[in-house]
């Protein structure tokens, strides 16, 4: 009997050696193999080479020259890293142990915001700190100011709920979200939710699914839904925005241009319009790139920027003065409504 | 009441009406059983969406479920739950992440050779619906993965069983008894024919610009057969026991593909099952 069940056993064994036949193996790890793989992927994933006019094909022949199968990880890293600065996305990124490549959104426009500058001017040393926000009543003016310096912290229906009900008899509400670099997509269907009366269509995305350059879902339209305690639909809101403004922040400043009583004033923000993913090299090496698209409910595509409403930057002459000049026209805005 | 003492009480209770000892009753033709298991995977992946590399380790896990059987059909289900850490290895580095498989079993099949003595066919259907949870984190905005397999296809199954009378031996003045051993053996082959891979076009909870999350449904992607491949079977040796309950060891293997163009995804699993049959009829 035993060695029946041992035959059994082994008789089972059979189907498994086929399992390598039917398994690929883990390509292979040389600088050609982890080129190629990488242009390859975002070849067929990467969602603006149309809308930037990049020729992929073109930047693969620029590059693919660079490479050997004799050269070294930083050798490698640098010729990756200068064809992902290719394609102009504070999205794309290729991470190594040893070194992160990106692209520097925030350089293309001039530095619009100056912590020092509101702190010593504009607000009290007495200002609150409600969950991820900064704000208090700005100094002389009957106006709330609100400080969000990341989309990575959570926000919560009671912060917000708490700073409008701190600020309810104020003529309007200021925004602050430059230089906020991005974080998660869903802290902005909180915020908006204290901001519309009503379900509110805000933009369009759709996401590449397919090999080939027109491979797109269907558009899928996203809505802010009023929840909260509170809301503050009636008064004005002001939205601050400069080219640091980004991913997130752009997606928000995206949504303000769908909802009447905001208004975005400042730079254009630094665009990342585009969602990211991530995928891994055959080397391990990890890198990051855009896979969707979002555009305004009438078709526009910012990913390059979120134009403001009203476009304002700082000037060397008020900064020195204690000014900041885009503060300064969203004041003068809500006092003029 | 002490929670130890509880414990102790539960599981002596339990362990008691398990292995209750009664005569072996071979002849019996209908048997419903409650299964309880243990089980220890060793599980390999390779999901081309975010990585071309082979992830494997180990996982441990529980298998729930029920079947039951006779001389004309066996039927039931089992539900499995799997949590472990796997392993991709490069020449300088290696990852890792955390793996969750779950995976619901039903199957009917019916006896082919009733007239047969010396073994038994069963032929039948099995759906499975297995979910891979991944969790990798040098994977920044896909870190979440969730895969789907939703599978119909045909079951079949041998079964033999070997009955071992015992002895009365006198050695001396000292009475021997050797108690009945009743044992049956069986491998099963599942040929899955019908498939549904569920899985986002990408592929984490913050890529979705619309605040929709990881479970919505819109988002997936709708595979069908002829672009997957899979195949699993399973060796099991039952120990009957005296009062008709069962030990079961099983070792399953589980492979699957599927290839569309711009996503490839493939996994096999091994897994040893330890289980205990409770007799409920």
């Amino acid at each position: 009997m035993k060695t029946k069940i041992i035959s059994l056993l082994l008789f089972s064994l059979l189907f498994i050696s086929c399992e390598k036949m039917i398994l690929k193996e883990q390509p292979s790890e040389n600088p050609t193999e982890v080129f190629n793989y990488l242009w390859n992927d975002l070849n067929e994933r990467y969602s603006y080479f149309e809308y930037k006019n990049i020729n992929w094909d073109n930047i693969k022949i620029k590059y693919q020259s660079q490479i050997n199968d004799n050269m070294s990880e930083n050798q490698l890293f640098e010729v990756l890293f200068d064809m992902l600065c290719e394609l102009r996305d504070g999205h794309v990124n290729l991470i190594s142990p040893f070194n992160i490549s990106r692209y520097e959104f925030y350089l293309q426009g001039q530095n619009n915001y100056n912590e020092r500058l509101i702190r010593e001017n504009y607000i009290t040393e007495d200002y609150y700190v409600t969950g991820p926000f900064i704000n208090d009543k700005i100094i002389n003016h009957n106006i709330g100011y609100i400080r969000y310096d990341s989309f990575m912290n959570t926000v919560s229906h009671y912060s917000i709920d708490y700073m409008i009900a701190r600020f309810q008899n104020m003529d309007g509400l200021i925004l602050d979200i430059r230089q906020n670099g991005g974080g998660s997509v869903t802290n902005i269907f909180t915020i908006l939710s204290h901001f519309v009366d009503e379900n509110t269509a805000i933009y369009q995305s759709h996401i590449k699914n397919g090999p080939e350059p027109d491979d797109f879902s269907d558009f899928q339209i996203a809505y802010a839904e009023p929840d909260g305690q509170y809301s503050w639909t009636k008064k004005p809101l002001v939205v601050l925005v400069d080219r640091g403004s980004f991913s997130a922040s752009s997606f928000f400043a995206l949504a303000t241009k769908a909802i009447p009583n905001i208004t975005l004033i400042g730079d254009y923000t630094g665009g990342g319009l585009g969602a990211p993913t991530a995928a891994q090299l055959p080397n391990g090496w990890t890198y990051r790139f855009s896979v969707s698209q979002t555009l305004t409910l009438s078709g526009y595509n910012y990913e390059n920027g979120v134009p403001p409403d009203i476009y304002c930057t700082l000037t060397e002459s008020n900064v020195s003065n204690g000014k900041d000049d885009i503060i300064e026209t969203a004041i003068q805005l809500i006092e003029n409504q | 009441m002490n929670k130890n003492v509880i414990f102790f009480i539960l599981s002596f209770s339990f362990f008691s009406v398990a292995f209750a000892q009664k005569e072996i009753d071979k002849d019996s033709t209908q048997a419903n059983y409650l299964i309880i298991a243990p089980e220890f995977t060793y599980h390999k992946a390779i999901d081309n969406l975010i990585s071309p590399l082979l992830y494997k380790g180990s996982m441990a896990g529980i298998k729930l479920g029920y079947e039951s059987t006779n001389n004309k059909r066996k039927y039931g289900f089992t539900l499995d739950g799997n949590l472990g850490l796997l392993k991709a290895n490069t020449d300088y580095y290696e990852f890792s992440a955390t793996q969750v498989n779950s995976e619901l079993n039903v199957f009917y099949k019916l006896r082919m050779n009733k007239n047969s003595s010396k073994f038994s066919l069963y032929a039948g259907f099995e759906t499975r619906f297995r979910m891979f949870f991944h969790y990798n984190p040098n994977l920044m905005n896909a870190a979440l993965n969730l895969t789907s397999v939703y599978s119909n296809g045909l079951v079949a199954s041998i079964h033999k069983d070997w009955f071992k009378k015992g002895k009365n031996n006198k050695i001396w003045f000292i009475k021997i008894n050797t108690r009945d051993r009743y044992l049956k053996t069986s491998f099963e082959l599942g040929l899955p024919i019908l498939f549904a891979n569920l899985r986002q076009p990408v592929s984490t909870i913050s890529d979705f610009s619309d605040g929709q999350n990881l479970w919505s449904v819109e988002s997936y992607s709708h595979v069908q057969f002829n672009k997957a491949f899979a195949m699993n079977t399973k060796t099991s040796i039952d120990y009957i026991l005296h009062n008709g309950n069962a030990l079961r060891f099983s070792y399953l293997w589980n492979i699957y593909k599927f290839e569309d163009a711009g996503y490839k995804y493939q996994s096999a699993y091994h897994m040893i099952v330890f289980s205990l049959l409770v007799k409920l009829n």
